[in-house]
């Protein structure tokens, strides 16, 4: 066959371009491929990364799904526009846990260090960047600067303090300061130098007190503080107002506000159309920032009950405190008391005590947090055991991942156990450990009317009765399969749910349940709705909520509420299953469910039994209830996550886990006077070795004034979190359409606020373009993405246009809700990578030795047919699938090499894992994938696509949301509207 | 006000009375309910079972009243009631009537001034019918 040109190709001006800029890139005629440079130290790699300037291209897609031969961009490609996205980032090779242990991908998990929290990392990252999108609030400006210096004596400053791990954030600012692909008029080099010279001086110059901030603002603007005793006083005032630092302040990890500074007014706000909120993850493994145990007496605020933090007033040489949450003066307790040192501010135990050092704190609670004895972590299994079960694979795999993960829950001695299987009745075992190690078995079979002995020992302690346990679930695998003959469909649920109900009630805990088939029987019946009439109408929205059947559902969830419990559903049927009614089932009781459409084990197993695992042995807090408290001025309007909420501001979290996060939005009740404002959320739960905790986070966050300084301070991630939350809700309230609109009305919003802000002051502003046929869309830096965002949002699975099953559609809904902030804005614009080796410069001949992928990997393509070509094989990471595309020319022996068969033999159907074939390219393109799921907590299955499936191609065609496709119009003409839009308001 | 031209002890404009004296106890119990709430006195559970109990029979005595004014030819009384009736029937058809304890705390000031408007609309009808007892009455 005649080799196809690509647009990738040299042709292409644009591209030439970026191949005389970038040496690396290589090749591009066979394919284009990411640099890679095993060896070169990590600045060179970014800077590479960052000189890459993605195009924005009108990417219409044509007949043959291929990109287009030439682009449409007709004038010679200025390098000012950028629209390669965020999240495509190897930013992991900064973990030095992860680059000591290259091969460790898959068993020890390598945690994504994201470049959005890398923001996170440190304060000191901010400052070298004054454009980072997250950045705070930095002395940017000398008028406003000096303007703020006499409003407020306290300005913080936060190139300080320099803290000892100084090095260590310098690492991890690199990343981020060069990544997410920067504009290439962006002038880092310069600015970083500037601020390292600042920081340099400074243990040069005068000071005595490193510590203190407004120090070395004064030296560098000439004011001797020394010579004036009135300053001198005022400074003593102010050294007691604690400062938010990089130390102080809750990471961003466990929580992260989608602006990085207050507004003063909610006109202020409601001007910028940028929702505020914050995101919190209360259990989020972050390596980089243990969460420390304290467990001394838990100081709290009489009025508010808030808890101590880093961020209260000191009063009285240490004998008061003022909370900084509502500016009650509190005693110091006698056993509290310590004296203030006058030369720093603090206290002079604030080395011993973690809650006055940290935003991040975690208290051992004392009785008077615990209503009953810490409940211990509780397991109770509820297996549908009717033929399809069997006939998928699915019961083999589900007792089959339960024993391994046996080993995992036993290392918590008090673990509780339970199973029960059920089709048209129920089986319970009796779990007692006996001496012959059988289990009893009970059939109860009256299913309007569930009653069940009442014997405690269906709920045992794993550790006492494990051979029981073993014995029950080879019970339960030969039973059911003796039964395969007898064709079982009836799946009485909610029959079974009821019993497990009275099993678990006095104990709590998780009930894991998984289940084949719409169910059916005389409770919790649902019937299969109407589809094919509604779909892609306004009514479409009623598929996605509850029916009124399901409202069983949701109050059996709310009785679990009462009682602790969480359910977890594992969904596997073939057919219609309602996921939108049983979904309220884990939305309310704070679990999680997981949907296998038409599960098989040939095909879903591996992934079915990684997610069961995962959820069974992931680090989970029972019992537990949260609040999020905030400073005056600002109110807690909604809440977005799997919750429930007890009273108007506790959430009632039966179980919570590592992956689960909390999405808040908040609104300003009042004007705001003080120069900070603070919010503080304090999880209460029992932690599974049977303590009861609080955990404590607190931030603090300066308070602007002038609305068009909050641009600078937005969090793109966080807002498009937030803006996809509440076009979740839209959508459900109102209709997909309206969702879609909302979304688009949003961006337009946001972008005519900031177009306006820049009329009125031009020299603060640093407006960016996107491409330069749209000249006229200017958009802050920190937002750049967003437009990208929005399309990709658009397009998503979950609001689109395109007629989807509403099974799959209001599971993808909700999965989104409790979804972390990486993953969420990966899912809405997917990592796109070659599997293949890229190749050297000027050999048709692949690198050799290959590359090394130590723990990082490449660069993603922008997510468009362009990257594509006939001979190569991409995969696509949407964080919940996996998507391999085969072209059709890849050539016969790498095909060999990677599938070990021909490329017509491998059958989608059953695929599951790459084959483990002892050659370069195999273990290329399988590490590839490794580190992939590295990145998330979610095992993703792979989904082979072929260039000729017709199923299969158009679902991963509208993963390149930068192509036009049937969901909706291209990037490039998005923008176009756009900027149509905003020059017409 | 041809109506009104049944003379003397009127029967069922002292049912109505009563009847309309319920229905603004049960508004009452429902604005308790929903400041108990506000205090967090209550959790959002129990304030919807306990409001979602008192619902039905509101709408039930409403809409029975209403009937028995047409059944008995007292059309301006009737009219009066209807826009209420047609309002409870409408948020019953589309299941609004009852309060969803996970949303509770989304709806509570809108469920506020909807409690109030009522309270309100029953006040006045409780004066009409008063008036209509006592002119009756005294009429004789
Ligand atoms: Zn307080």
């Amino acid at each position: 066959m005649q080799k196809r040109q690509y647009p990738v190709d040299s042709s292409n001006s644009l591209h030439q371009e970026q191949q005389q800029q970038q040496q690396q890139y290589n090749n591009q005629q066979y394919q284009q491929q990411p640099p890679f440079n095993n060896n070169v130290p990590n600045d060179g790699y970014y800077q590479q990364q960052q000189q890459q300037p993605p195009i924005v291209n009108n990417g219409m897609v044509n007949n043959n799904n291929y990109a287009p031969q030439q682009y449409n961009t007709s004038p010679p490609p200025p390098i000012t526009t950028t629209a390669t996205p965020p999240p495509p980032t190897p930013a992991a090779p900064f973990d030095p846990s992860q680059s000591t242990s290259p091969n460790s991908g898959a068993q020890k998990r390598v945690y994504p260090v994201d470049p959005m929290n890398q923001t996170t990392a440190s304060f000191n990252t901010m400052n070298i960047n004054n454009n980072t999108p997250a950045g705070y609030p930095q002395q940017q400006q000398q008028q406003q600067q000096q303007q703020q210096q006499q409003q407020s004596p306290m300005m913080p400053n936060y190139q300080q303090p320099y803290t000892p791990s100084q090095s260590q954030q310098n690492t991890y600012s690199t990343p981020q300061s060069q990544q997410p692909p920067m504009m290439p008029n962006y002038q880092q080099p310069q600015q970083q130098q500037q601020t390292y010279g600042q920081q340099q001086q400074q243990p040069l110059g005068v000071n005595y007190q490193p510590q203190q901030p407004q120090q070395q603002y004064n030296q560098q603007y000439g004011m001797s503080h020394n010579s004036n005793p009135q300053s001198q006083q005022q400074q003593q005032q102010q050294q007691l107002y604690p400062e938010p630092t990089e130390e102080n302040m809750c990471p961003k990890s466990f929580l992260r506000l989608s602006m990085n500074a207050i507004p003063n007014s909610s006109s202020s706000l409601n001007k910028t159309h940028i929702p505020l909120g914050c995101t919190i993850k209360p259990l989020a493994e972050d390596p980089l920032n243990p969460v420390p145990v304290v467990s001394s007496t838990i100081v709290r605020c009489k009025r508010c009950r808030s808890y101590i933090n880093p961020f209260v007033v000191w009063m009285n040489g240490g004998g008061r405190w003022k909370c900084n949450i509502c500016e009650n003066v509190n005693d110091t307790a006698n056993d509290y008391f310590s004296p203030i040192d006058f030369t720093t501010g603090k206290r002079v135990d604030i080395s011993q005590r973690p809650e006055l050092s940290r935003g991040c704190v975690e208290f051992v609670a004392t009785k008077e947090y615990t209503i009953r004895a810490p409940q211990p972590p509780t397991y109770f299994f509820v297996i549908d055991v009717c033929y399809e079960s069997l006939i998928s694979g699915m019961l083999q795999c589900a007792v089959n991942a339960i024993r391994e993960s046996l080993d995992s829950l036993q290392q918590e001695s008090r673990t509780k156990f339970g199973i029960m299987t059920f089709d048209e009745s129920i089986h319970l075992y009796n779990l007692k450990n006996t001496p012959s190690g059988k289990p009893q078995m009970f059939v109860v079979t009256e299913m309007d009317n569930v009653y069940v002995p009442p014997f405690s020992d269906f709920l045992v302690n794993l550790k006492e009765s494990r051979q029981v346990i073993e014995n029950t679930l080879d019970i339960i695998l030969s039973l059911a399969t003796n039964q395969k003959n007898v064709q079982k469909v009836e799946s009485c649920l909610g029959s079974a749910l009821k019993a497990a109900y009275q099993i678990t009630e006095r104990i709590g805990g998780k009930i894991v349940v998984l289940q084949s088939y719409l169910p059916r029987g005389p409770i919790g019946l649902l019937p299969i709705r109407d589809v094919g009439a509604v779909l892609g109408t306004k009514k479409e929205t009623a598929l996605l909520q509850p029916s009124t059947e399901g409202e069983f559902y949701k109050e059996f969830a709310l009785s679990c509420i009462s009682n602790q419990l969480c359910i977890d559903l594992f969904l596997f049927s073939n057919r219609y299953t309602d996921t939108a009614s049983l979904g309220s089932l884990c939305q309310i009781t704070g679990g999680q469910m997981y949907y296998y459409p038409s599960f098989t084990a040939q095909k879903d197993g591996q992934v079915f039994a990684a997610n069961l695992i995962r959820s069974l042995t992931r680090e989970t807090a029972w019992e537990a209830v949260m609040r999020v408290r905030t400073s005056r001025g600002l109110n807690i309007t909604s809440y977005h996550g799997n919750y429930f909420l007890k009273q108007s501001d506790l959430l009632g979290l039966p179980t919570i886990d590592s992956d689960k996060t909390l999405t808040l939005q908040i609104s300003i009740t009042d004007n705001i006077n003080s120069k900070y404002s603070s919010l503080q959320s304090a999880l209460l739960y029992s932690h599974s070795c049977g303590e009861r905790r609080v955990r404590v986070f607190t931030v603090c966050l300066p308070v602007i004034n002038n609305y068009a300084d909050l641009f600078k301070f937005a969090d793109i991630a966080v807002v498009t979190n937030l803006i996809s939350k509440m076009a979740i809700d839209k959508a459900l309230s109102s209709s997909l359409s309206d969702a879609r609109e909302a979304l688009a009305n949003k961006c337009v919003e946001i972008l005519t606020a900031y177009k306006t802000t820049l009329v009125q002051n031009k020299q603060n502003a640093n407006p960016i373009t996107l491409s330069t046929q749209a000249p006229n869309l200017i958009l802050p830096e920190s937002l750049k993405y967003l437009p990208l965002y929005v399309v990709a949002m658009v397009k998503n699975i979950v609001f689109s246009n395109h007629l989807t099953n509403p099974d799959i559609r209001s599971f993808h809904m909700q999965r989104l809700k409790s979804l972390d902030l990486d993953s969420c804005l990966n899912f809405f614009y997917p990592y796109f990578y070659s599997l293949l080796i890229p190749y050297n410069n000027n050999q048709q001949q692949p690198q050799s030795p290959p590359p090394q992928l130590d723990n990082t990997l490449p660069a993603s393509h922008k997510l468009s047919s362009d990257a594509l070509s006939r001979a190569g094989l991409f995969v696509v990471v949407n964080g919940y699938c996996l998507y391999v595309f085969v072209g059709e020319e890849l050539h016969p022996k790498l095909c060999m090499d990677i599938f070990g068969c021909d490329q017509n033999m491998i059958d989608p159907t059953k695929f599951q894992e790459l084959p483990v074939l002892d050659n370069e390219h195999s273990r290329y393109a399988r590490k590839i994938i490794e580190l992939s799921r590295a990145k998330y907590s979610e095992y993703m299955k792979i989904t082979i696509v072929r260039a000729r499936d017709k199923i299969r191609r158009p679902e991963f065609q509208s993963l390149l949301i930068e192509d036009k496709t049937p969901e909706g119009c291209s990037y490039f003409d998005f923008i176009m509207q756009l900027q149509q839009r905003i020059q017409k308001s | 006000m041809w109506e009104l031209s049944t003379g003397g002890f009127d029967v069922t404009m002292t049912l109505s009375l009563i009847g309309v004296g319920g229905l603004i106890a049960l508004i009452v119990i429902q604005l308790l309910l929903l400041t108990d709430l506000e205090t967090n006195d209550i959790n959002s559970i129990e304030f919807s079972r306990r409001i979602n109990k008192i619902i039905l029979p509101e709408y039930i005595i409403q809409a029975a009243f209403t009937v028995w004014f047409l059944l008995s030819f007292r059309w301006v009384l009737c009219v009066l009631n209807l826009p209420v009736l047609v309002y409870h029937y409408m948020r019953y058809q589309s299941r609004l009537h009852k309060i969803d304890p996970t949303k509770v705390y989304q709806i509570t000031s809108k469920f506020g001034n909807h409690l109030m408007i009522k309270l309100v609309f029953y006040m006045i009808m409780f004066f009409i019918y008063l008036f209509v007892l006592l002119f009756n009455l005294f009429s004789e």
